[in-house]
């Protein structure tokens, strides 16, 4: 008879029911280590063999909503009002993998936020390891993604790999997405294959030669694609 | 050549039966009698050839914004034509108009312009598109949607469009917001086709800034419509917008776009129709 008072027994319960919905849930083993919000030169803090991703995209497009899918984070999102104002970042770690992700203020949110905003880039864009540049899935409007991948391509370090993650592919088209399986309609993966070329096509004169990169479509709010997405982000095969 | 806004003109439509209508032949009947007073009978005819040829050009509307917005598809579901559109790939490449009559009279041209912000290579040609279409229109409809929170790229199409040729052309912009129905959180309530409350509240928000944003380009719009193209929600507040900013004299017409409650429930669009039916029993005294 389990005695609900006992407290290695409670505590005992509590961990098997954090794992169990942890690894339902897909992220089981990440813990978030810090939580740490801007502040002076924080990067200076981080030994040198730590993995910096950062989270890039227009506002709106899921960079926020997709970290909380990956690392199990609760970072506020809205849906009406640009919401992350200034660069957020956490340290996520599973065993011997430890990130520092960082999550960006969106582009193109006005022309004064986009001038009070590259300062920002300019700092992290050298430092980062990884890129996850998160697109819109159900939209046609990627000039100003190209404009910003523009000015930045060149900043970065050597070595660094981008992602591009496609997010809200369960919108596209009628969003007839199929919510039991949670798996893109007939039409929609189709689509899916047609909007990686697009995607392809629309970046690769930018980032030819200078960067890799891979192209992921996912759905934060769905979870599809996020595990692929998350084996992308950490070195494959690597330290992280 | 004289405009009839030069003559203090400001008319108001009749939409759908609810409006008065102030009856142009007696206005110009009554405005020439005065002028030929001043200016002698000859004088009185000329000006009444002007402004009928005037009046005979039907008043242009420019559909101007970002790539996937609903700027075909909104046209398509306003005057009830089938341009093509696409969702998820490459839509309006040229420029493409038409004109539309309304029945009982009055006509419009519209003019569908080829998105913004698609592609970096192609966005220096359609902007030149922009720059020769858009002085020679009486009203620009300029789309917005409603479910993503970008703007830097509409104030910078504004900015660029500006530089002194659009000059004095603020009153005749329309601010439409479409694809309201796409806004979270919450789903749009497919019965009565209407917004939910969370969306509701989304929608003010984002119209908020919306307006915050297009005042910091010196955009003081007097209205923005929100609307869903696609859902035919909002589409007449959207064209009575469109036809106050023509402010163009002598039209006399009944708007009949897409009726928002064909996309209802049958038994609400029932219950509706009772209503209409009811109502104007009521309005003929019966």
């Amino acid at each position: 008879m389990k005695n609900p008072f006992d407290a290695q027994e409670g505590s005992r319960d509590l961990q098997e029911f954090r794992d169990r919905s942890a690894s339902e849930m897909g992220y089981y083993g990440w813990t978030v280590a810090e939580h740490q919000d801007v502040s002076g030169e924080p990067l200076s803090k981080f030994d040198e063999n730590t993995r910096v991703v950062v989270f890039m995209g227009k506002t709106g497009a899921g960079k926020t909503s997709t970290i909380n899918s990956l690392f199990g984070l609760s970072w506020p999102t809205d849906n009406a009002v640009a919401c992350t104002g200034s660069p957020m970042m956490a340290v996520v770690q599973t065993g011997h993998r430890r990130v520092l992700v960082v999550d960006m203020p969106g582009i193109a949110e006005s022309v004064d936020a986009d001038a009070k905003y590259a300062a920002y880039y300019r700092y992290y864009f050298p430092r980062a390891n990884h890129i996850v540049w998160v697109l819109q899935a159900d939209t046609r409007s990627y000039a100003a993604d190209q404009q910003s991948m523009c000015s930045l391509v060149n900043c970065l370090r050597e070595n660094a790999s981008l992602t591009f993650a496609v997010n809200r592919i369960d919108q596209i088209g009628a969003g007839d997405w199929d919510v039991d399986t949670n798996s893109p309609s007939p039409w929609q993966a189709a689509a899916m294959a047609e909007k990686q070329s697009q995607v392809n096509d629309l970046f690769e004169w930018i980032t030819d030669g200078k960067i890799s990169t891979a192209i992921a479509c996912v759905s934060a709010s769905t979870r599809y694609g996020i595990e692929i997405l998350r084996d992308l982000v950490i070195a494959p095969g690597g330290d992280g | 050549m004289l405009g009839l806004e030069d003559f203090g003109v400001s008319l108001s439509v009749l939409i759908d039966g609810k409006e008065p209508m102030n009856m142009w032949f007696d206005w110009k009947t009554s405005m020439l009698e005065k002028i030929s007073k001043v200016v002698g009978e000859d004088g009185a005819r000329d000006l009444e050839i002007l402004m009928q040829r005037e009046a005979a050009i039907p008043p242009k509307v420019a559909v101007v914004g970002q790539a996937g917005v609903g700027k075909t598809t909104t046209i398509n579901n306003l005057f009830n034509v089938s341009w093509k559109t696409s969702h998820v790939f490459a839509g309006t490449t040229c420029e493409q108009r038409e004109n539309f009559q309304f029945a009982g009279g009055g006509e419009l041209t519209v003019v569908d312009m080829p998105g913004l912000g698609e592609d970096l290579r192609r966005d220096p040609e359609y902007l030149k598109i922009y720059q020769d279409v858009l002085p020679g229109c009486d009203v620009i409809l300029w789309i917005i949607q409603a479910d993503l929170r970008t703007l830097a790229e509409d104030q910078r199409m504004w900015m660029s469009l500006t530089s002194g040729r659009m000059v004095g052309r603020q009153q005749r912009i329309v601010i439409g917001v479409n694809q309201v129905d796409k806004i979270g959180p919450g789903e749009w309530d497919t019965r009565l086709n209407f917004p939910s409350p969370e969306q509701e509240n989304s929608i003010k928000r984002r119209c908020k800034d919306i307006g915050t944003k297009l005042s910091d380009v010196g955009i003081r719009p007097k209205h923005v419509a929100y609307y869903s193209a696609y859902r035919r929600y909002g589409l007449y507040d959207l064209l009575s917008s469109i036809v106050g900013a023509a402010g163009v004299a002598g039209w006399k017409f009944q708007i009949s776009p897409a009726d928002p409650f064909d996309m209802a429930d049958p038994d609400i669009m029932e219950y509706a129709k009772s209503m209409r039916q009811r109502g104007r029993k009521c309005a003929h005294g019966e």
